[in-house]
């Protein structure tokens, strides 16, 4: 499963920017693309494990995520979000959703990453290994976010889902909620994304405008 | 823009159904993490080792050696009493070519065993599953029922900063080794922790190993392990200090509860740095200076019969070319210097690492001009009797070259 997500992450981050780029010319504007697009994606990851590169016989998708080596939901799931919406036009989050997923990702990164560097005494990441308290506070938020049908809760259940399934290597429930590069995104995304109004948000995210 | 519909309220009740089924899922989880042992596991002495003769012994471990660098190395015993030792060597640090070599040696040899490679860079590439730079720091271990464990780092990026902790075993004295899988310890890109010193075991099974983290600030960590072989490790860390300057701790247990924890300074102190722990290593006093001086360079730590504390380090604050033993009679607050293992102008004696075998002996091992590891092995009557003395003992000024 790990190695399916290796996978997976690469080519979620390539297709996403690729589509950016090429839905801008007319030539793609048929809608066949959107199937290629989606067959190009489930062959890169049907094939891409199998291409081996030179260094250790490892294949190229794992090669391309040596250094990624655990992937959050969280960022899987935005990735998939704002891949729906450019191909399909299916608008699987609301602004407050993605308002939430930002907000969520700032305030997880400003609390994990300064004491993982040395920022103090405590280091937040070692409740990820079974700290009662940062099991409550989880599913606590997940309950509020469901009662208020927020969808961002689906992303937090299907992150507690993976950690008891142990779907990658990691042993930390953190690794499975936020990673740098979701975390570098929402740093970017959630101040600007609490002054979107209704107007200027047609696509509900600033990510994907 | 379409939105699928989620509206119905029996989707979200299923969704508040599944959290809780996950949540006690994640419980349920949570108690392999709460069930680790926490107590200390001390060695005594017994009535033989306090009858033993004052013991003193040198000798290099790689003697016919052709690689230009060896560093880092670790020691620890089989289960028939062998000896078994591991270090990285190449031709430089953080080179594409740097293994980790094993040797071992047995109860009554006198020479240790050709060293073999038990890990190269394409071996860990292959096993982890990544790509791997180059191979580092590795650390030796175990106890009676002699399955070998082994930690050591790959860097994927950069130079030390970018590296991670993996694992493997051995049940056959070190012949084959698992395949390797990585320890997940830091948010980071799971980047720049590293090992050095040795292990304490831990009552009922299990160890607690002094980590470092050195990637933006550096600072002493511990990497708490269960001790069943035969299931998923189960591991977690916690913190000894925080800042940017200690690492490389080396912990000593000095009861069930109690330990202290001496650190490396990589700043201005230019001294060596304690922290103590009074409640099985989960909480730590802030680190003070001790008396000794420390010039960036490893320190090793171990904890005699009598309760003394025993530590090897590099007695100067601009080199390494003296490498001494200080004792402490009370627990790290004053120490005095006692012998000299190896001195030299221009020297470079470092990273030591102490072991103590199941038959008392004291061993330490250290980089000899990082071209050779050198083996000392003595025991407490030995150190008791360098202690009568009232000065710095010269022990030994060899160039021992093979």
């Amino acid at each position: 499963m790990t190695s399916f997500l290796h996978s997976v992450l690469p080519w979620l981050v390539i297709m996403t920017f690729l589509q950016k780029k090429i839905q801008k010319n007319r030539f793609f504007i048929s809608p066949v693309v959107p199937f290629f697009f989606v067959g190009l994606f489930v062959a890169g990851i049907l094939f891409l494990p199998l291409i081996s590169t030179d260094i250790g016989r490892i294949s190229l998708a794992l090669w391309s995520s040596s250094l990624m080596r655990s992937v959050s939901l969280p960022l899987i799931g935005l990735l998939l979000i704002v891949m729906m919406d450019r191909l399909f036009s299916c608008q699987l989050f609301l602004r407050s959703e993605w308002r939430t997923l930002w907000i969520f990702g700032m305030s997880s990164s400003l609390l994990l990453y300064p004491a993982a560097l040395g920022l103090g005494h405590i280091d937040p990441y070692c409740w990820g290994w079974g700290n009662k308290y940062f099991l409550i506070t989880l599913a606590l938020v997940t309950l509020l976010l469901l009662l208020a049908k927020n969808r961002f809760a689906i992303l937090l259940l299907l992150a507690l889902a993976a950690y008891d399934l142990q779907l990658q290597e990691s042993t930390n429930l953190w690794d499975y909620l936020i990673d740098p590069i979701y975390g570098i995104l929402a740093m970017i995304f959630a101040i600007p994304s609490l002054f979107v109004t209704r107007k200027q948000a047609p696509t509900s995210s600033l990510f994907l405008q | 823009m379409q939105r699928p519909h989620v509206s119905k309220p029996w989707v979200w009740i299923v969704f508040i159904f599944l959290l809780f089924v996950l949540s006690a899922v994640s419980f349920l989880k949570r108690e392999q993490y709460v069930s680790l042992p926490l107590d200390l596991d001390i060695p005594e002495g017994n009535s033989l080792t306090e009858k033993q003769q004052s013991f003193y012994l040198e000798e290099v471990i790689d003697p016919e050696s052709t690689y230009a660098m060896a560093h880092v190395a670790s020691i620890t015993e089989l289960s028939d009493g062998s000896l078994a030792a591991t270090w990285y060597a190449g031709s430089t640090e953080l080179a594409g070519d740097v293994n980790i070599y094993f040797s071992t040696k047995t109860k009554n040899s006198l020479k240790w065993s050709e060293p073999s490679v038990i890990m190269s860079r394409s071996q860990a590439a292959k096993d982890l599953g990544i790509y791997v730079k180059g191979l580092g720091n590795a650390l030796l271990f175990a106890r009676e029922d002699g399955i070998l464990h082994l930690i050591y780092s790959t860097i994927t990026i950069g130079k030390w900063s970018g590296s991670s902790l993996n694992m493997t075993s051995s049940r056959d004295g070190g012949h084959n080794w698992a395949k390797s899988r990585s320890l997940f310890l830091s948010p980071c890109f799971n980047l720049s922790e590293l090992v050095k010193n040795a292990p304490v075991p831990l009552v009922g099974g299990g160890w607690v190993i002094p980590i470092y983290q050195e990637f933006l600030g550096k600072f002493p960590e511990l990497l708490w392990l269960s001790s069943d072989a035969d299931r998923s490790w189960v591991v977690k860390k916690s913190r000894i200090a925080g800042g940017c300057s200690l690492f490389q701790p080396s912990l000593t247990g000095l009861s069930a509860k109690k330990a202290i924890a001496f650190s490396r300074d990589y700043y201005a102190s230019q001294k060596i740095w304690s922290s103590q722990s009074n409640d099985g290593c989960r909480t730590w006093s802030l680190p003070k200076p001790t008396s000794l001086p420390n010039d960036d360079t490893g320190i090793a730590s171990l904890r005699l019969f009598n309760g003394s504390l025993l530590l090897a380090f590099n007695d100067s604050s601009n080199s390494r070319d003296t490498l001494r033993l200080a004792i402490s009679n009370d627990e790290g607050e004053s120490w005095s210097t006692m012998a000299t293992i190896i001195q030299e102008p221009n020297g470079d004696f470092c990273y030591p690492y102490f072991f103590r075998s199941r038959d008392g002996l004291i061993h330490l091992l250290y980089s000899w001009q990082r071209r050779h590891i050198h083996h000392v092995v003595f025991n407490d009557a030995w150190v008791k009797q360098q202690c009568s003395h009232n000065t710095p003992t010269l022990i030994s000024t060899t160039t021992s070259m093979p």
